[in-house]
């Protein structure tokens, strides 16, 4: 009985010992980073922004001397990740994915932390910009054929997104609102049951990003009918889409992801990051193996990011708004 | 009686599940909201409970409560919640050699030092195995 | 014939020293991740991406499809053996499969399991080789309300397979479905009954809640036994493998099951795991003695297990010819295709005919490997039955545990865990079967979400289920099987009642 309780005394001592020597203590800044650096993906593993994170993770030892380790933490629409990130500690040893939709979320309802604010963003990797998107043997050539019919048909013309308070949705309600035109939202589980549905002809419309129908235009089986950006897209294959400000309609939405962090960093180790994270983004390896994933890299800096998410975030405050989106989530509950 | 008191149980879980269901709105039939589901789903429930209730085919016991050595089964639980509790603590290896030897001695392994290594050995391996060749983040 | 020409094309590139090793690395990881639960071929997947920057393309699909198809062969030995779903698709092999090995009749099972495997594996290659296009196109004329009618005939079929009253087994399945309304709901962008936990937003992972109504309550149940010390049965060799009418039973069910999990494949959702339930269903209502089902029928492995290989080798059908993933699975695969910057889709055929053509050879040579590889390890595995149970059994738990909290790192999930199998325990004597129950689970959002967007797109017109023809048919099925139902019920229950 002694000996086996002696036993259980160890175990449970060396227990607390291999415990206890986790804990580094990482104080002098100039070596900083002493160890690997998480980032949190706030999303599924294999999505397209969980590629970017994959990318980044490939280049990073060489900037900054540790590498850079991806966790994914996906559900509740990316806010289950992003509190995980806004309530880490700000050492600059966790970094996160952050992108239109973090402006998005807190104006639906209550998330744990207000991301405009308890978020800080570091550099912008990937800007892409919404588009409209029919089948291809539909009679509209463009957005103006397609809007002026849901003029005369309210109702009838149903458009498709991966889920209500996302960017797509939010893009589909800007183009009904700035129209005129009453269009009916169908929700899908993501985009591609989204485009399953597309091309089956059980909706008519949707609205989604130039890599995900990028084949579909190629083969032939939809039409792009607008995008919404200021001018047209540079990508050969989408060259000849007119933008929706030429058709009249005043939207412009892209939806852009970088890489940001908790607020509080000491400025040391903060302007570090950045450096490097710049360097990363910056990288001639990162920005081919971005263009082979099909997403090609559009840099800001810290800088301009950081205005960007200013305005952007009281620009989307107005257009949910406006386009009562945010009401319509809220009426969910009574 | 056991089965009354399981029926029971899902009796209050469905009432529970359609008080918070209701709270949410219902919504029309051309666009259903929220509610929709959940407050169909709730209510059936609810009926499907009390028709078990009522059903004369509950007299056909099922094993039941015969031949459940309540202590066994008692320290077991009692030893997976302060497993998951150790594993917060102190970590994967430590915590689930002291599982393993704790569930060894409740399911009566006679001696000390044969459960101790075997403990060591399958926490280790486990650990090995998850941690370094499937790359699974562990506490 | 064109097709003929290009597929030995495929073999060819195939072939190649790199390809092959990639194919075998491919399968043998999928068998590892398989036969561990919890941990499965979607998360390692994902694990590897960042790996295939370096390997040059066709070699990294060949293994990440090696690794998703393995996997479907691994899940089996722990559901056999164990009673713990090795992954998610493995839940209807613990019912007979388990039974069989308590009744010694173990590497029997998993025996046919692997052949079965193999069988409807290639079936649906050679289904994927030549149907592929057709087969996708035809799969879009499938819109949302024929899914929810899909969602309403399985529930009404599949809840019917076990247990002992239908009114019980109904609730189950309720149960499971408002089990599955929880969390984020992205259809409507709320939380519903998340109470402000986090873990709760995310939903409830399913294959948790698998691992403990099956898994952990039967370890519970084994370990309070007091005679555990027993060993199971000593099996000799000649025993390992199934005899000449376990053989018989089994050719069948092993072509059915392809079938049915070829075309089940071919939806979205979670095919794998829907069609395992189908084909149980199906054997069980062809079977002449369906008592024997849940204690050891074999037919009971042989059909689920095809059906699972046959449904993955159909979810790649979507994914390639149309770069539409439909399930969890093949979007994983997507992106292993995406990071080469090739992207799936209508032209995939034509401009990497040698990626697309090399990766389904490769495919049916994974294939035999996979059965090289499990046949010699049936005996291996199914001597582990040996072990003694009080030592075995702790073992299986901690497993079980380790790879729940390996899929979402949660400690919430294990609290799941232990939950569901303490409720699963005392269902199981209670008369109450936990199988219903993880149908609603899967089924239920997909039933939600098909009646939602039907209902927007119909206007809210209830008869456009039936109006459509698919839809129409699907649902009259179901309706049938009701009335019959109650009609039988009505008949029994007025003779209890004396009447």
């Amino acid at each position: 009985m002694n000996v086996g309780l002696l036993f259980l005394v160890g175990l449970l001592s060396l227990g607390l010992l291999t415990g206890g020597c986790s804990l580094q203590s990482n104080t002098v800044a100039n070596q900083y980073p002493t160890k690997p650096i998480t980032l949190i993906v706030p999303f599924a593993a294999g999505g397209s922004v969980d590629m970017m994170a994959r990318t980044i993770e490939k280049v990073a030892l060489r900037h900054l001397g540790q590498a850079i380790v991806v966790t994914n933490i996906p559900g509740g629409a990316a806010t289950i990740g992003w509190n995980e990130l806004a309530g880490a500690k700000p050492d600059g040893y966790t970094i996160g994915v952050i992108g239109m939709s973090s402006l998005l979320q807190p104006l639906y309802g209550e998330t744990r932390y207000h991301y405009p604010t308890a978020l800080e963003p570091f550099v912008q990797v990937i800007s892409i910009p919404a588009i409209a998107v029919v089948r291809a043997d539909q009679p509209w050539k463009d957005a103006r054929d397609l809007l002026d019919y849901a003029q005369q048909h309210p109702g009838e013309i149903k458009y498709g997104h991966p889920g209500l308070g996302t960017g797509n949705h939010v893009a589909g309600e800007m183009v009904a609102l700035s129209s005129g035109a009453h269009m009916a939202q169908v929700p899908f589980k993501g985009e591609a049951d989204a485009l399953a549905a597309l091309l089956g002809g059980h909706i008519q419309l949707m609205f989604a990003t130039p890599p995900s129908i990028k084949e579909h235009l190629k083969s032939g089986k939809v039409r792009v009918v607008g995008v919404a950006t200021e001018q047209r897209l540079t990508d050969p294959v989408f060259s000849n889409v007119p933008t929706f400000k030429e058709q009249g309609v005043d939207v412009l939405l892209s939806f852009w992801y970088g890489f940001g962090a908790p607020k509080g960093i000491p400025e040391a180790e903060k302007s570090k990051l950045i450096a490097g994270l710049q360097a990363m983004v910056n990288d001639p390896e990162f920005k081919t193996n971005m263009e082979k994933s099909g997403m090609p890299v559009e840099y800001l800096g810290a800088q301009e990011f950081q205005q960007k998410w200013i305005t952007d975030s009281g620009r989307l405050a107005k257009i949910v708004k406006d386009t009562g989106i945010a009401e319509r989530i809220a009426n969910q509950k009574k | 009686m056991l089965e009354r008191i399981a029926t029971c149980f899902f009796l209050g879980v469905s009432l529970f599940y359609l008080f918070f269901a209701q709270e949410l709105s219902f919504g029309m039939i051309a666009a259903p909201k929220a509610g929709f589901l959940p407050i169909l789903a709730g209510t059936a429930a609810c009926v499907l409970t009390v028709a078990v209730w009522v059903s004369r085919k509950s007299k056909e016991l099922t094993a039941g409560i015969t031949g459940i050595y309540w202590r066994k089964l008692f320290f077991i639980i009692l030893g997976l919640i302060f497993y998951i509790i150790f594993l917060q603590i102190v970590g994967y290896i430590a915590a689930t050699v002291m599982f393993l030897f704790y569930l060894f001695k409740v399911t009566d392994t006679v001696g000390w030092l044969a459960p101790g290594v075997l403990s060591t050995t399958v926490a280790i391996s486990f650990f090995i195995v998850f941690v370094k060749l499937l790359g699974v983040i562990l506490p | 014939m064109d097709i003929v020409d290009m597929l030995l094309n495929g073999f060819y590139v195939s072939l190649s020293l790199s390809n092959l090793l990639a194919c075998t690395v491919g399968v043998l990881l999928g068998t590892l991740v398989g036969v561990l639960p919890g941990i499965g071929p979607i998360g390692t997947i994902a694990l590897l991406l960042p790996l295939s920057f370096n390997m040059n393309a066709t070699a990294s699909i060949i293994m990440f499809a090696g690794i998703y198809y393995g996997a479907m062969f691994g899940g089996s030995t722990t559901s056999i053996l164990l009673n713990v779903p090795g992954e998610a698709a493995s839940v209807i092999t613990c019912m007979d499969g388990h039974a069989m090995a308590k009744k010694g009749r173990g590497g029997a099972a998993l025996a046919v399991a692997a052949i079965g495997s193999f069988i409807a594996g290639t079936m649906g290659l050679i289904g994927l080789t030549f149907f592929a296009p057709m087969l996708a196109d035809a799969a879009l004329i499938f819109g949302p309300p024929e899914y929810f009618s899909i969602a309403v005939l399985g529930l009404i079929i599949l809840t019917r397979l076990t247990g002992t009253s239908m009114l019980k087994s109904s609730l189950m399945a309720v149960v499971g479905i408002m089990l599955g309304t929880i969390g984020l709901d992205s259809l409507t962008g709320i939380s519903r009954f998340s109470f402000g936990i986090d873990a709760l937003q995310r939903g409830i992972e399913f294959s948790v809640i698998a691992m403990g109504l099956f898994g952990v309550s039967e370890l519970l149940e084994t370990m309070i036994q007091p005679t555990i010390k027993q060993r199971l049965q000593k099996v000799r060799f000649r025993e390992l493998y199934p005899n000449q009418e376990e053989w018989r039973r089994s050719i069948a069910p092993i072509f059915r099951g392809g079938m049915i999990g070829f075309l089940a494949g071919l939806l979205p959702g979670p095919a794998g795991i829907i069609s395992t339930f189908a084909s149980y269903a199906v054997e069980k209502k062809r079977s002449k003695n369906p008592q024997e089902f849940g204690n050891g029928a074999i037919e009971g492995v042989a059909g689920p297990e095809s059906a699972n290989n046959a449904a993955a080798s159909a979810t790649m059908i979507p994914l390639l010819s149309l770069g539409l993933p439909f399930s969890a699975g093949s979007a994983i695969l997507l992106s292993g295709f995406m990071i080469h910057g090739i992207v799936p889709g209508p032209t995939l055929i034509n401009q990497h005919a040698d990626l697309f053509w090399g990766l389904i050879a490769s495919m049916y040579i994974g294939n035999v490997l996979l059965l090289i590889i499990n046949l010699p390890l049936v005996g291996i595995f199914a001597s582990l039955l040996k072990t003694p149970l009080n030592i075995l059994m702790p073992i299986v738990l901690v497993v079980t545990i380790t790879g729940a909290y390996s899929i979402n790192n949660s400690f919430f999930d294990l609290a799941l865990l232990i939950g569901f199998g303490i409720l699963g325990f005392f269902m199981k004597r209670t008369g109450y079967d936990p199988a219903p129950l993880i149908i609603g689970l899967i089924l239920g959002p997909t039933l939600e979400t098909g009646l939602t967007q039907s209902l927007i797109i119909g206007n809210g017109n209830v008869w456009s289920f039936f109006t459509r023809p698919i839809s129409g048919i699907i649902l009259g099925i179901g309706l049938f099987i009701i009335i019959y139902n109650l009609s039988g019920w009505g008949g029994s229950w007025r003779k209890d009642s004396g009447y």
